[in-house]
């Protein structure tokens, strides 16, 4: 109220004089106020927003190159690997801890599910729950070093990038390619205009979002990224949540894998190179915190859709692809740095 | 309050520390009221107090780490103006805490003289001196320990004295010893006692720290007695025994019994504990909680009362003894079993392994039971507001809605969200640790209705609490612990002196 009656810069007689036009102006006042701080409170919702401005400008100043359906389909298909594995990082950063090896999981997966096509000569099926597999191998030797040796994830899934990185190369050298019409079929086949891949992502976010708002399940994860020591004193088996939390980011970086060799007909040694942070920064952007906690499998998928449209503006405005890097850097800081000062004035 | 400001052993010479009237409170709570302490040259002081009577914060004002919110400190007569850890080093003052503050990765020599070393140009480590100064300092408290020994390597009591050679590296003038003896043993103590004895001979003062009150009678000239951050007496040793010791660390009327204590008997105790042994300080404990009681586990810091809960609930392996609920001999426990036999455990840090802070209240409550406010494993929102509202309203917690986060509400509303959500599970068996820290009056008298009534329900409650005020008020049967050992039981009439004698540990019962 103070704030207004500043702004406004109105003696006491006028106040009187205005006081019944002034009330829907208050209003209003106050509901920019209130949505403002909720900015600040959630990113989630700072998220939307952003995509909604961004969005708006785009249709207004771009509208012939970015409301297209042919563009909208590129962002959705280039948006899809990332929403399925930051499901996975999500689930995990809520319990307190990450996996730095999710891209070479998906370049592991995707190499040997096409091996499965290619040089084992099996069905296409065969083949992707092959893929599946060698991703949910992945995750549980990830969490069993994790929960078992006790070492620290990030040093933990560090080593295993390499070694997955360097498992597939040595497997199948540069890649696979020409896997088979069949097995692009899954990944390039299109439902009501838009590639399966990002049908299965929309699935897989949806399915994950119920689970991890309303089951009992995956609530407990939000117990042991708040306090691991109190999670273990209320009962709650931390570790082998903890460890079906990685299987779990395992498998889905292999249905990752297996869609982009599916959709490329081809599985390349580097098909994952830096999703790992790409994917961090959706998390942390939807409301993930390292401490964990915290954050909602929307929240990363917004995280995700924001990064996507980002690149996606730059590259039709004309701007080098090198300003995505420092813009998203910088959208990060500020956004944790809004976190820093709310949490410090309790707003 | 009594003085005797005379020193008998210091000839009535050069003073060497005066602390006066000096004051010192923390948020919420006044640690150090009016306090006055001085020590001669060559003198021995023995300081005194129940927990949490000021002793360490006393400590981290003469260490510097703490500074007075009121009041003066002096040195070898003059008075220092602004007084903080390095002045305190410079004029001759070392400290050696109770909490270990070694590098477990670093020689002990490195431990020893940390950030000054002897050096060749000002710049260079002059190893040879260092490690030549090492071995004297090392010979003069008897310990046979290499320079370059890691410090990590070394067993608890050759780590004490590497902390009291690292507090004698530096001139020192006055060193304080704040319960150096507690990871020792009979020998080493008595080694321990020797050197501190050729210090003094030479002229060092020492304050001395110990909840061994036989210690004091062994070692001190005089004696400082603290009680709720006041000196209530300071007086040379002969003028005092224990057992008057002992009423000025109390202090207040004595034999004052808040509650009728009325052991429930029964043929069935709930749970059963035998000779319980857990490494390292749980070493021989052995008592009963029936149904309807609340038993007390009393005793010093360090008696291994939090232990032996974490033990009976899984959380800390067992290393021997028995621990039988209904009757029934159960292996190892983990929480989650504990839990399935109805037992249910209260921590003692609620921010440390009780409460989810940046969790609802909602959330907390539902922590340990979360399959009670779901259907077919889904979370049923009504249900956990249904579940949340209503411990709200039966433990009057303070809270706009259950959807606050618990690291908003005051110290007393978190600690009846935490025992809510214990509460929350209906166990047959409820412990408690410490389950009035840090609470306020109000809350404190909540909390104790609350546990009353569970006992009076037929839960069976083992509380345990350092303050014996509070055992006193709400124990139907007190067990009482020292060293890892359980030394008795107290029922019916009792009072803080008869705990406190069987909490004291004995010389003769051998240390450790």
């Amino acid at each position: 109220m103070a704030i207004d009656e500043t702004i406004t810069g109105l003696g006491p007689a006028s106040i009187k004089r205005m006081a019944v036009t002034r009330s829907p102006g208050r209003r209003v006042g106050h509901f920019a106020k209130e949505f403002g701080l909720s900015l600040v409170r959630s990113r989630p919702k700072l998220l939307v927003v952003l995509i909604v401005v961004l969005g708006a400008y785009m249709t207004i100043a771009h509208s012939s190159q970015f409301m297209t359906t042919g563009n909208l389909q590129a962002v959705a298909i280039n948006a899809t690997t990332d929403a399925i594995l930051v499901v996975g990082m999500m689930i995990l950063m809520i319990a307190g801890v990450f996996d730095l090896s999710i891209g070479s999981t998906l370049g592991l997966s995707g190499v040997a599910s096409a091996m499965f096509v290619v040089n084992l000569h099996q069905s296409t099926a065969v083949a992707i729950l092959a893929g599946l597999a060698v991703g949910a191998i992945c995750g549980l030797v990830n969490g069993l070093i994790v929960v078992k040796i006790r070492i620290n994830a990030l040093i933990a899934t560090l080593a295993t990038l390499g070694i997955f990185e360097g498992i597939t190369q040595l497997l199948s050298g540069n890649g696979v390619d020409q896997i088979s019409n069949n097995y692009a079929a899954v990944g390039q086949n299109t439902f009501l205009g838009l590639q399966l891949p990002v049908w299965i992502a929309v699935v897989i976010v949806g399915a994950a979002a119920f689970a991890v708002g309303r089951t009992t399940y995956f609530r407990r994860f939000y117990f042991i990224g708040g306090n691991q020591k109190a999670a273990r004193l209320s009962g709650i088996r931390v570790d082998r949540l903890v460890l079906t939390a990685f299987v779990l980011m395992g498998v889905l970086a292999g249905v990752a894998g297996v869609l982009e060799a599916a959709r490329l007909n081809a599985a390349v040694v580097s098909a994952g190179t830096g999703e790992e942070l790409t994917v961090i920064t959706a998390a942390v952007l939807g409301g993930a915190s390292l401490a964990g906690g915290e954050g909602k499998i929307f929240g990363g998928v917004l995280g995700v859709i924001f990064l996507s449209l980002v690149t996606n503006c730059l590259i039709i405005i004309g701007v080098t692809v090198f300003w995505q890097n420092i813009v998203v850097g910088l959208v990060l800081l500020v956004a944790v740095s809004l976190d820093r000062w709310k949490r410090a004035s309790r707003l | 309050m009594e003085t005797d400001v005379q020193s008998p052993r210091g000839s009535g010479d050069e003073v060497v520390i005066d602390v006066s009237r000096v004051s010192k409170s923390f948020p919420g709570v006044l640690a150090l009221s009016d306090v006055s302490i001085r020590l001669a040259k060559g003198e021995i002081h023995g300081l005194v107090g129940e927990n949490g009577a000021g002793k360490s914060t006393l400590v981290n004002i003469i260490a510097g780490i703490h500074q007075a919110d009121s009041g003066a400190i002096a040195i070898r007569g003059e008075h220092i103006e602004h007084y903080d850890n390095r002045i305190a080093s410079r004029m001759g003052v070392s400290v050696v805490h109770q909490e270990r503050s070694l590098s477990p990765n670093l020689t002990v020599a490195e431990n020893i003289f940390g950030g000054s070393p002897p050096t060749h140009f000002r710049w260079i480590v002059d190893r040879r001196t260092r490690d030549r100064k090492v071995v004297e300092l090392l010979q003069l408290l008897n310990a046979n320990i290499a320079p370059n020994t890691l410090a990590g390597e070394l067993s608890s009591a050759e780590q004490q004295l590497v902390e009291i050679a690292k507090g004698l590296s530096r001139e020192t003038r006055l060193l304080v010893l704040d319960e150096p003896t507690a990871a020792l043993t009979v020998t080493e103590t008595e080694q321990l006692f020797a050197v501190v004895r050729t210090l003094a001979a030479q002229g060092v003062a020492v304050l001395y720290i110990s909840h061994r009150l036989h210690e004091i009678f062994e070692l001190a000239d005089r004696v400082t007695v603290l009680r709720d951050g006041k000196v209530t007496a300071t007086k040379s040793v002969g003028e005092v025994d224990e057992q008057s010791l002992i009423r000025f660390m109390i202090g207040r009327e004595l034999h004052e019994v808040r509650h009728r204590r009325v052991p429930k008997t029964s043929a069935n105790p709930l749970l059963v504990v035998e000779h319980l042994k857990s490494s390292p300080h749980v070493k021989d404990v052995t008592f009963s909680v029936n149904p309807g009681e609340i038993v007390c586990l009393a005793g010093l810091i360090g008696a291994g009362r939090s232990e032996v809960c974490e033990t009976i609930f899984g959380f800390r392996s067992r290393h021997g003894g028995v621990v039988s609920i209904d009757g029934v001999p159960h292996a190892q426990m983990s929480p989650n079993k504990a839990m399935a036999l109805g037992v249910g455990f209260v921590p003692e840090d609620r921010k440390d392994g009780g409460l989810f802070l940046n969790l609802s209240v909602r959330s907390n409550m539902m922590s340990t039971n979360i399959e009670s406010v779901a259907r077919h494993g889904i979370v049923r929102a009504d249900l956990a507001d249904d579940l949340a509202l209503r411990f709200v309203d039966e433990l009057h917690i303070v809270t706009p809605d259950v959807h606050q986060l618990v690291g908003n509400l005051s110290g007393g509303n978190q600690q009846k969200v935490l025992l809510a959500k214990w509460l929350a599970r209906q166990p047959r068996l409820l412990m408690v640790d410490e389950p009035t820290r840090g609470v306020d009056v109000g809350a404190r008298e909540d909390i104790y209705r609350i546990l009353r009534e569970l006992a009076d329900n037929g839960t069976a409650v083992l509380a345990v609490s350092s303050e014996l005020p509070e055992v006193l008020a709400i124990a139907d049967r007190i067990v009482v612990l020292a060293e890892g050992v359980s030394t008795g039981e107290l029922t019916g009439e009792t009072t803080e002196e008869e705990i406190l004698a069987l909490a004291t540990p004995r010389i003769n019962e051998g240390g450790r």
